[in-house]
C-alpha cells in the first residue's frame, strides 16, 4: 500500500492528482477503529496531517477560518472560538474523548459524514461554509449543501477540504449545544442539538436549530425555525418548539437507541434550550 | 448455588499450622499506613514487563480462528491455503496430532475437546496458526475456508427451557435439577408479615473487560515447557496445563510477576494457554498467543444475567419474617452456575428465620460464565436491596433503620455459626453519618425536571476469609534487606505492597529494601489463585509466620553473643537490643553467628480458620443520584463505601479498592450490559469497548468517600483482615436504584438503569398519580 504525507497543499494536490483514488487521512479516529477490511482494500492513503494551511484557526475578514485538519482540542480551546462560537467549542470539548479530541478533526467530521457527527449541525447553525481545493482551484459550498446523504459528501474527485470559514455570528445572540449519551464520554450520540437565536423587543428575531442522530444526516429544522421567528419571546413557545422539532425529524431504532427515545430527548432538549433563550439564562 | 471455594475447584492441600506463635498486633508502624505501591515506579512508567509485554528471540505469533456463528457445525476444514501464506510455521486443526485434548476436565459442565467440531457459541476455536508476524498469523486465519453448517441457535436462559428450542447438547439445555435452600416456614414466614412485597427483577450479562487481553508466551527446553502467562494464579495453570497436556508438575513453569486486570476472568486457563503451548512445540519456537479485544468479549467468560423474582414479608416493626428468591439464569454454552451464588446475600446478610432459595440455569449458545468480581453477589443484591426499600416504603419507614432492624451476628446460611466479627451495623450507622444521610433524606422534594435522591446497599460476602494453603519464605540478608518469596499474584490490587509493609513491621525493615519473589511456579511457593477477596487474609499470616521465623532465629543468635534470654530481645532498625537494658544491643550485622551464615532463612505457613465460625466482610454503600426527568438521564454525584474488612492493611490501596469496585457497580447499574442478537443470528452486536459502556472518568463522581470501618477481629487470622476487592462492588448499583426510587418514586427493577425505560416509567407513574 502506498502512503504520502505531503509537507504542503501544493504536494498533497499533485499526489492526489496523479493517484485520484487515494483515500485521505487526518486524524484517523475512524479509520483506525473501522473494519480491518475497509483498510486492507486501500489503495493508498494521503496523511494531510502535515499541512500547516489546513491546521489554523484565523479571521479573514468577517469570518474565523478553522482548517480541516485542526484537532478539535485546538478547536476546544482556541479563545476565538470560545469567544464567538462557544457550542463549537462545547462540541469540540465533548467529542469522543480527550484522547479523540487531540487527533480527530473537524474536516474529517465532515468528510465521514456521519449522522452523529457532533460538530456537524453546530456547522448548521453557524452557516459554515465550506472551502473545497481541488486540482482547478478553490471552491466555496454551504455546509449545508455538502453533507448530501448517509456517508455521502460534495467532495469531487481530486477535492480535499480545505477550511470552513463561520461568518461572524449576530451580534449577542445565543449558542447551545447538546450531547446526549450512553455515558459522559466517548458515546455516540444518540441525540445531538445546536440552536443559535436571538430576542429583541421581545421576540423572537433568530432561531436556527441543528439536530443529529435523527435522520440519515444531521438536519437543520427549518419548519422549527419558521415557526419560532417573530413569535413573542414567552416560556410557551418553548412547548411548541420542543413538539415541532420531534415531528420534523425521522429517527431509527438502532444499537444505541430507540427512535422513540431519540425523537422524546430531542423534543425536551430543544424545549429546555429555547426556555433559556427566553429567560436570557446561558447555559 | 455455588460455594465458598468458587476459585479453586479442585481440594486444596492444607499447609502446616505455623509454629510462631503469633499475637494480634495491638499497634502498627507500617501495616495501615498509605504507603504508595512498591512497584509503582515500574508500573507507571511502563517498565513493568507484563505477559503481553514478553518479547524472545525468534518469537513466532499464534493466532486462533473462531467460529463466526452462535451455533455450528464444521462439515469441512481446508487449511491448505493458509499453509502457503509466507511466514506461517503451522497450522494445528482437529485433525493435528496431539490436539486431541479434553477441554475443562475439572469443570462440572458438558465434555468437549480443544477443537470441537460444533462449535456452541461464538468464538468457539476452531484452528490456529503461528506464523513470523502477527499480521501473517491474522492473513493465514482469513485463508482457512470453513464450511460450517449454522444450526439455530438460543441466547436466552428463557428461550433455551422452552419446549422445541434449539439444543445446546444433545440431551438438552437444563443443567439439571434446579439447586434449592430452606430454612424455617417460609409460608407461615408469610402468614405472619403485616406486609408483603414482591417484585421480579432482570439484570444483563457483564465483561469483565480487563485492560490487558488474555494470552501467554510459550517456550519448550526439550521437555520442559515455560509459560508467561496473563493470570490471577500461576499455579492454577500449572496444574491445569500440565494435566492436559500429561506433563510433571515440575516441568510446567509458569509465571505472571504482572497482570492487567482480571476480575476473576484469569482464574483459569484458556484454550490460548494449550494452543500457544502446542504451536510451540510444533515449531520449536517461543510463541506468543495474546487475544484480541473483541476475542476477550467472546469466549473468556462474563458474568451471568437473567431474572430474579424476590417475595419479602415484614412486620410492622419492620422485622422481616420471610424471604422466598427464584432466579433463572444462565453460565452459557458450558458452566452449569449460571446461578452460582445469587441467593447467598438472600441466605445470610439480614436476619430471617424463613428462606427459601431456588436456582435454576440453562445451557445457551453464548461464551461461558467465568466468576466476575463477587459471582452471584450483585445481581442477588440488585434485588434484595431494593425489596428491602420497598418494604421500608411500604412500612413508611426509613430504609436505613429497617436494615438496623434486621442485623445478625450469625451466619444463618452455615447453620447459624457465629461470625468472628460483623461491622454490618457500623457500616450502616457511621456510614450514614459521615455520608449525611438523615439530612439529605428530610430535604424536601425538588418540583422542576431534575430531582434528587439518596439510597443505601448493604452487603456481605461469601468468602473474604481466605485459609490455607499458603507457604511464604523470608530471606534476611547480610546487610539487613530481604527478600520474600510467594506464589501468590497481584492482580493490581497491591498485595506486593501490603505483604512487603508485614514484613516491614515484624523485621523493622524499610519497604524499599524488601524485595519480592512471586507468581512463577518455578522459584515462589505455592499459592492459590488471587480471587475471592482472599490474598490478603490468606498470605499475610504465612507472610508474617515467615517474618517472625526470621526474627526468632536473629533473636536467638543475637541472645548467644549477648548471653541473655532471647526472650527479652526485640529487633529494630537493624538492631538486636535489650528491652530490660537498652544498653545492652548489637547491630545485626554483628552476630557472630549471622556473620558467618549470611543469611537466616524463615518459613511461614497460613494456619487453620476458626473452627465453628465464620470470616466475612460486610459493608454498606450511601450514593446520591440526580434524575433529569426530561431525558431519563441519571448522574451519580456522590458515593460513600464504609467498609468492614477488619484491619486496613494499607489505607492506599485499600480506598483504591473502594473506588474501583465503586466504578464497576457505577457500570452495573447505569450502562453496561451484553447485546445478544436474540431474534436472529444470536451474535454479540457490542463486542468492543465502543460498545460495550463501561464508565468513563465522567461518568463516575469526584466525590466518592471510602470510610474503613476497622473492627478489631482477634480470631479470623494473624493478621486481623479480611477480604475488600469483591464487596466493594455488591451493593453500588442496588444503592444507585434506591436512589433513583428516592428521586423519582420509581422503582427500575431491570439494569442497567436505560432512560429509554426510565422514561416509560416515570409516564406510567404520573398517570398513576393524576
Amino acid at each position: 500500500m502506498k502512503a504520502f504525507a505531503p509537507r504542503s497543499l501544493d504536494e498533497a494536490m499533485v499526489r492526489l492528482t496523479e493517484d485520484p483514488d487515494l483515500r485521505l487521512l487526518a486524524g484517523c479516529t475512524d479509520l483506525m477503529v473501522g473494519e480491518p477490511e475497509d483498510r486492507l482494500g486501500l489503495p493508498g492513503v494521503l496523511d494531510l496531517r502535515g499541512l500547516s494551511e489546513l491546521r489554523r484557526i484565523e479571521w479573514h475578514d468577517d469570518a474565523l477560518e478553522i482548517g480541516a485538519v485542526t484537532p478539535f482540542s485546538q478547536i476546544r480551546d482556541s479563545p476565538e472560538v470560545q469567544k464567538s462560537f462557544p457550542a463549537l467549542a462545547e462540541a469540540a470539548s465533548k467529542i469522543g474523548g480527550w484522547q479523540i479530541q487531540n487527533r480527530a478533526s473537524l474536516g474529517g467530521n465532515m468528510a465521514n459524514a456521519s449522522p452523529a457527527g457532533d460538530s456537524l449541525p453546530v456547522l448548521l447553525v453557524l452557516e459554515a461554509q465550506v472551502v473545497l481545493v481541488g486540482p482547478e482551484g478553490t471552491r466555496t459550498v454551504p455546509y449545508r449543501e455538502f453533507h448530501l446523504g448517509y456517508r455521502q459528501t460534495a467532495l469531487g474527485p481530486g477535492e480535499i477540504i480545505g477550511w470552513v470559514r463561520l461568518p461572524k455570528p449576530p451580534e449577542n445572540a445565543m449558542q447551545f449545544f447538546r450531547k446526549v449519551g450512553a455515558r459522559e464520554a466517548q458515546a455516540i450520540s444518540k441525540v445531538v442539538v445546536a440552536l443559535l437565536a436571538d430576542v429583541s423587543d421581545g421576540r423572537v428575531s433568530e432561531y436556527r436549530l441543528a439536530a443529529g442522530s435523527v435522520a440519515e444526516v444531521p438536519l437543520r429544522l427549518t419548519e422549527v425555525e419558521k415557526a419560532m421567528v417573530g413569535r413573542a419571546a414567552k416560556a410557551e413557545i418553548a412547548n411548541l418548539a420542543g413538539h415541532l422539532a420531534a415531528q420534523a425529524v425521522r429517527p431509527i431504532d438502532d444499537v444505541r437507541s430507540t427512535a422513540e427515545y431519540r425523537r422524546f430527548a430531542l423534543e425536551q432538549v430543544v424545549r429546555r434550550m429555547t426556555l433559556q433563550l427566553v429567560r436570557r439564562v446561558p447555559e | 448455588m455455588r460455594e465458598a471455594n468458587y476459585y479453586s475447584r479442585d481440594p486444596v492441600p492444607e499447609t502446616p499450622e505455623p509454629k510462631q506463635k503469633q499475637d494480634p498486633w495491638a499497634e502498627t508502624k507500617v501495616v495501615g499506613q498509605p504507603l504508595p505501591r512498591v512497584d509503582a515506579y515500574q508500573r507507571l512508567s511502563g517498565a513493568a514487563v507484563y505477559p503481553s509485554d514478553v518479547h524472545l528471540p525468534e518469537m513466532l505469533y499464534g493466532a486462533i480462528l473462531r467460529c463466526p456463528h452462535a451455533h455450528a457445525r464444521i462439515k469441512s476444514l481446508e487449511t491448505t491455503a493458509a499453509e502457503q501464506i509466507p511466514g506461517v510455521r503451522a497450522v494445528l486443526t482437529n485433525s493435528s496430532p496431539g490436539t486431541d485434548i479434553p477441554w475443562q476436565p475439572e469443570s462440572d459442565g458438558p465434555a468437549s475437546v480443544l477443537f470441537d467440531p460444533v462449535c456452541r457459541f461464538e468464538g468457539e476455536a476452531v484452528a490456529a496458526v503461528a506464523a513470523t508476524t502477527p499480521y501473517q498469523a491474522q492473513d493465514a486465519l482469513r485463508a482457512m475456508q470453513v464450511d460450517y453448517e449454522v444450526l439455530p441457535a438460543v441466547s436466552t436462559p428463557q428461550d433455551a427451557l422452552e419446549p422445541g428450542a434449539p439444543k445446546v447438547h444433545p440431551d438438552g439445555n437444563s443443567v439439571g435439577e434446579p439447586s434449592t435452600y430452606e430454612r424455617g416456614d417460609v409460608s407461615a414466614g408469610f402468614e405472619a408479615a403485616d406486609v408483603v412485597v414482591e417484585e421480579t427483577f432482570q439484570v444483563p450479562f457483564l465483561l469483565h473487560t480487563p485492560m490487558e487481553p488474555h494470552g501467554c508466551v510459550a517456550r519448550w527446553e526439550g521437555d520442559k515447557l515455560t509459560l508467561w502467562e496473563s493470570t490471577q494464579g500461576v499455579y492454577n495453570v500449572q496444574r491445569q496445563v500440565a494435566a492436559a497436556l500429561d506433563l510433571p508438575l515440575s516441568h510446567v513453569r509458569v509465571i505472571g510477576h504482572y497482570v492487567g486486570g482480571g476480575f476473576g476472568s484469569k482464574l483459569a486457563i484458556g484454550k490460548y494457554s494449550l494452543i500457544a503451548a502446542l504451536l510451540a512445540k510444533k515449531t520449536a519456537r517461543p510463541v506468543k498467543v495474546f487475544l484480541s479485544r473483541e476475542e476477550t468479549f467472546l469466549c473468556v467468560g462474563n458474568r451471568p444475567g437473567g431474572t430474579m423474582r424476590l417475595k419479602a414479608g415484614a412486620k410492622r416493626d419492620g422485622t422481616l419474617t420471610a424471604l422466598d428468591f427464584e432466579a433463572l439464569g444462565s453460565g452459557g454454552a458450558y458452566s452449569p452456575y449460571g446461578t452460582g451464588l445469587f441467593d447467598w446475600q438472600i441466605r445470610d446478610l439480614y436476619h430471617c428465620r424463613n428462606v427459601r432459595t431456588k436456582g435454576r440455569s440453562a445451557y445457551i449458545n453464548a461464551g461461558e460464565e467465568r466468576p466476575m468480581r463477587a459471582p452471584g453477589h450483585p445481581q442477588g443484591s440488585w434485588a434484595l436491596e431494593q425489596v428491602l426499600d420497598a418494604l421500608a416504603a411500604k412500612l413508611e419507614m426509613d430504609p436505613l433503620k429497617l436494615r438496623l432492624e434486621n442485623l445478625t451476628a450469625v451466619s444463618q446460611a452455615r447453620g447459624d455459626i457465629p461470625y468472628t466479627s460483623t461491622g454490618f451495623k457500623e457500616c450502616l450507622e457511621e456510614g450514614a453519618k459521615a455520608f449525611g444521610w438523615a439530612a439529605a433524606r428530610a430535604r424536601p422534594a425538588a418540583d422542576g425536571p431534575v430531582v434528587r435522591g439518596v439510597g443505601v446497599g448493604g452487603c456481605t460476602w461469601v468468602a473474604g476469609a481466605g485459609g490455607p494453603p499458603s507457604t511464604a519464605i523470608v530471606k534476611y540478608f547480610a546487610d539487613g534487606s530481604v527478600n520474600l518469596n510467594m506464589g501468590a499474584s497481584d492482580i493490581g490490587t497491591g498485595t506486593k505492597t501490603v505483604m512487603a509493609m508485614v514484613v516491614a513491621e515484624e523485621l523493622g525493615v524499610p519497604v524499599e529494601r524488601i524485595q519480592i519473589e512471586h507468581a512463577d511456579t518455578g522459584t515462589t511457593e505455592f499459592a492459590t489463585a488471587s480471587g475471592g477477596s482472599k490474598t490478603v487474609p490468606t498470605e499475610s499470616p504465612a507472610v508474617r509466620a515467615a517474618a517472625l521465623d526470621c526474627r526468632e532465629q536473629l533473636l536467638a543468635m543475637a541472645a548467644q553473643d549477648l548471653n541473655i534470654s532471647a526472650a527479652e530481645l526485640e529487633l529494630e532498625a537493624g538492631e538486636v537490643f535489650s528491652t530490660r537494658d537498652p544498653a545492652k544491643r548489637l547491630a545485626v550485622g554483628e552476630i557472630s553467628q549471622f556473620r558467618q551464615r549470611r543469611t537466616v532463612v524463615g518459613v511461614g505457613y497460613r494456619g487453620p480458620n476458626p473452627e465453628d465460625k465464620a470470616v466475612c466482610p460486610f459493608a454498606a454503600q450511601f450514593c446520591e443520584v440526580e434524575v433529569n426527568k426530561r431525558t431519563g438521564e441519571v448522574r451519580v454525584l456522590r458515593f460513600l463505601g464504609a467498609h468492614d474488612s477488619g484491619r486496613v492493611m494499607s489505607r492506599l490501596t485499600y480506598d483504591n479498592q473502594v473506588y474501583g469496585g465503586i466504578v464497576m457497580g457505577i457500570g452495573f447499574g447505569l450502562t453496561e450490559r451484553r447485546v445478544l442478537d436474540e431474534k436472529q443470528t444470536g451474535k454479540m452486536v457490542n463486542r468492543n469497548w465502543h460498545d460495550y459502556k463501561i464508565p468513563t472518568a465522567l461518568d463516575v463522581p469526584a466525590d466518592m468517600e471510602s470510610l474503613p470501618i476497622e473492627i478489631q477481629d482477634l480470631e479470623c487470622n494473624t493478621t486481623g483482615a479480611k477480604g475488600l476487592g469483591e464487596p466493594v462492588t455488591i451493593p453500588t448499583a442496588a444503592a444507585i436504584a434506591n436512589a433513583v426510587y428516592d428521586a423519582t418514586g420509581v422503582r427500575v427493577t431491570e439494569a442497567p438503569i436505560n432512560p429509554t425505560r426510565l422514561l416509560d416509567l416515570l409516564a406510567a407513574h404520573d398517570q398513576r398519580r393524576a
